[in-house]
């Protein structure tokens, strides 16, 4: 479980605050989506909770581990469990697909034939069987997004983080990459923090919906679609 | 007027100045080739060569290794005095190679230990390296700004610094690196004056030496095409290998900054500058003990006041005139008209790549000839060298302005019936106000420098600041020729620095 207790964020020689008194928390497996308007803070509670940034006051806890606290990161990164797809997707343009979705576990030092294995496995559960040699700038847009959802999917995160990850795709790839993440969340099992600004979306996607503006939560909705 | 057929005048003009003279000597060199082998056979050649191309060889990789050490340094930590350092390490590039060389002569002596290492391979490596340690630097700067930060942050999810570095950043500017290595290259194997100053035989100051104490014109001609060849090569390198690899440069709200402990950080400013210090500010306290007093500054100022003001008129009105066709070829190439723009975009660069000593003797053979001798008996020779060397720089530097506009701006102004004049007149040209600044003080602060060229084709009773120093270098005495490298330096640092101020100012308003 994440959770996110009062935190308070602004950008170095800037006084606007960006976030204000922010509580937040996330249970394990759970589906959760911020919904707000451009610049309310979405993305910079994503990169707290990645540990790009840390809180200017206030702490975030893993699983009651305080991992920032107060202007100090104690974990970066790489040590936190979490994956994240970007907004701009940021597929690494000198790498293949098999090279970007391998990265993670050859940064952990796991064995070649278990990388070959896995990275197979989870291009086809993206759909993308036989992708693995082509260049990133070959790809289309829907295929760039799965790519990026396998290379964030592949390290079995226990927390994956989802910047407007489908902004940039027509409605029809939209709906249906939608699915696709509900449907890799269910079977995979990670807690999922998913930004957007698209109301149909969230609705789909979120367990609960949390709205942001001006750098603090409006409202908490529990999806009861669902 | 078309915008091809103007494209096409433009490129006739450059062809017909600067690049001909290159293809006339080639073709005048075809059938002499047992010149060449005769004077390959002559050991002094021979070992030129071979000294030229282990030198520069060595120099470029050690600049690139460096430079794109110092380049991550200043670009990707949050170490204190950046800029400083960065400038410290700028100011040999901006002056005549061989005052940097004056200058460790005159700390070291012309005897002793450390003055036999001075002249020798060593000795010109040092100078070498820390003239074009910049270049590698400036390369490595331009480039990391433009990373997308996502993508070292996309790494940093799975890996610690180290490997973001190696795996993400260093892959990502990798052409830059190359690119930087090849100019270094061809840089140094060109490059003469410092090896003159140091009594290193190298192969351009043979050729150089044929020319202008043999009257060996054949000879000169000759041994151009080597260096020529290089050149070329280097050429076909950057347009079939790096042209595809370098990314679309695009510029991001912030960079990836690798954060350094507090004591890491004193440590590494520490040692940069040191080094700095070393390099730079020890060969001009060399110069600074020669000189000993203000008389004989103010006797080598009145000695030099023609040269002087020479160079500094040729500098502004050469680099006038070169900002404006720079403008002009920037647009073209970038408007990628059929052909003529890559025509343009590929003499722009071989006119840059071509050592100087070659395209100083192509130009002498070129328009030394009746009809057009009027050029070679006038300054228009100089301006022409000029012209043909560093159009590429400004260029360059102009049209990486014109890509960061987005071309809507274009289109909107198209939609409007505005053809290309009109488009260059009233959205390229007043976008580029601050561009065309900076061009015309690298022009200017380029051609200041120049000696290779200049001290080829200067008709008699023009030479400039830095060919003087040269020709009193034969005969003259020591503190004057160091008292005239200070002025040298201040003229072309004083320009530089207010230039530095100028703009600031305006990035501040
Ligand atoms: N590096 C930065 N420096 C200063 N301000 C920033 C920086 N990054 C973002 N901001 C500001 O922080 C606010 C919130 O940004 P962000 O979290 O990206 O919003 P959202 O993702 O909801 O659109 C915006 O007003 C933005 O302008
Ligand atoms: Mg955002």
């Amino acid at each position: 479980m994440i959770s996110i207790e009062d935190v308070y964020f602004n950008h170095l020689d800037e006084s606007k605050e960006i976030l204000k008194g922010l509580n937040l928390q996330i249970k394990s497996a759970q589906r959760v989506v911020i919904i707000g308007a451009s610049g309310s803070g979405k993305t910079t509670i994503l990169r707290l909770i990645a540990g790009f940034i840390a809180p200017t006051k206030g702490l975030i806890k893993f699983d009651e581990v305080i991992i920032a606290k107060d202007a100090k990161s104690y974990l970066p990164p790489y040590k936190r469990g979490i994956s994240m797809v970007f907004q701009d997707l940021a597929l690494w343009p000198h790498m293949n697909v098999e090279e970007n979705v391998a990265f993670g576990l050859k940064m952990k030092n796991i064995p070649k034939n278990q990388i070959n294995e896995d990275v197979k496995r989870y291009l086809s559960m993206v759909d993308l069987q036989n992708y693995n040699y082509k260049r990133i700038e070959n790809l289309s847009g829907g295929e760039q997004q799965r790519v990026a959802l396998a290379r964030a999917l592949i390290v079995k995160p226990k927390i994956v983080l989802m910047d407007e990850p489908l902004s940039s795709l027509d409605e029809d790839l939209n709906k249906q990459l939608r699915r696709k993440i509900v449907s890799l969340q269910k079977k995979l099992g990670f807690s999922l923090l998913y930004v957007t600004h698209n109301k149909e979306e969230a609705k789909e996607i979120g367990e609960r919906i949390i709205v942001m503006k001006d750098g603090v939560i409006r409202e908490k909705v529990e999806n009861v679609r669902l | 007027m078309s915008q091809k057929l103007f494209s096409w005048i433009v490129f006739t003009i450059i062809f017909f100045i600067c690049v001909s003279p290159v293809a006339v000597m080639v073709i005048e060199a075809i059938g002499k080739e047992d010149i060449l082998i005769q004077l390959l056979h002559s050991k002094e050649s021979l070992d030129s060569f071979f000294n030229s191309l282990i030198l520069s060889v060595f120099v470029s990789f050690m600049t690139t290794l460096i430079g794109t050490l110092v380049g991550l340094i200043l670009g990707k930590t949050n170490i204190s005095l950046k800029k400083a350092i960065l400038f410290l390490m700028l100011i040999p590039l901006l002056l005549p190679p061989y005052i940097l060389a004056l200058g460790w002569v005159d700390m070291l002596g012309v005897v002793g230990f450390f003055s036999e290492l001075l002249f020798g391979f060593l000795g010109v490596s040092l100078v070498l390296f820390t003239l074009y340690l910049p270049i590698p630097v400036l390369f490595v700067l331009f480039y990391l700004k433009h990373i997308n930060p996502h993508l070292e942050e996309a790494a940093y999810i799975y890996c610690d610094k180290k490997y973001v570095l190696s795996r993400v950043t260093i892959p990502l500017i990798l052409p830059s690196i190359i690119l930087s290595f090849l100019l270094v290259f061809i840089l140094s194997f060109g490059e003469y004056s410092v090896a003159n100053v140091l009594r290193y035989s190298v192969f351009p100051l043979e050729s150089f030496v044929q020319f202008s104490a043999f009257y060996n014109f054949d000879g000169a001609i000759m041994m151009a095409m080597p260096m020529l060849l290089i050149a070329l090569f280097v050429l076909f390198i950057e347009q079939f290998y790096l042209e595809k690899r370098i990314f679309k440069y695009k510029s991001f709200d912030y960079i990836h900054i690798f954060k350094l402990e507090n004591n890491q950080k004193i440590y590494i400013v520490a040692i940069m500058i040191f080094c700095a210090f070393f390099m730079v500010v020890v060969p001009f306290w060399g110069l600074f003990s020669k000189i000993g007093s203000v008389d004989i500054f103010l006797i080598a100022f009145v000695k030099c006041l023609d040269s002087l003001l020479h160079s500094l008129l040729f500098a502004s009105v050469s680099a006038t005139i070169l900002t404006f066709f720079a403008f002009i070829a920037a647009y073209i190439v970038y408007s990628k008209v059929f052909l003529v723009s890559k025509l343009i975009d590929m003499s722009l660069i071989f006119l840059f790549i071509v050592p100087s000593t070659v395209l100083g003797i192509a130009l002498i053979l070129f328009w030394n000839r009746p009809w057009i001798d009027f050029v070679y008996t006038s300054v228009l020779i100089v301006f022409f060298g000029y012209f043909a060397k560093y159009l590429f720089l400004g260029s360059k530097l102009i049209q990486h302005r014109f890509t960061q506009m987005p071309y809507s701006m274009v289109e909107a102004a198209m939609i409007f019936g505005a053809d290309w004049k009109k488009i260059l007149k009233y959205i390229f040209l007043p976008a580029s106000y601050k561009v065309l600044g900076v061009v015309f003080i690298v022009f200017y602060i380029f051609i200041l420098r120049e000696n290779t060229i200049t001290m080829l084709v200067y008709p008699p009773g023009y030479e400039t600041l830095p060919v003087y120093i040269v020709t009193q270098m034969a005969n003259g005495k020591e503190e004057i020729i160091a008292a005239l490298c200070i002025i040298m330096t201040l003229s072309a640092l004083i320009p530089f620095l207010l230039a530095m101020m100028l703009f600031r100012k305006k990035e501040r308003a």
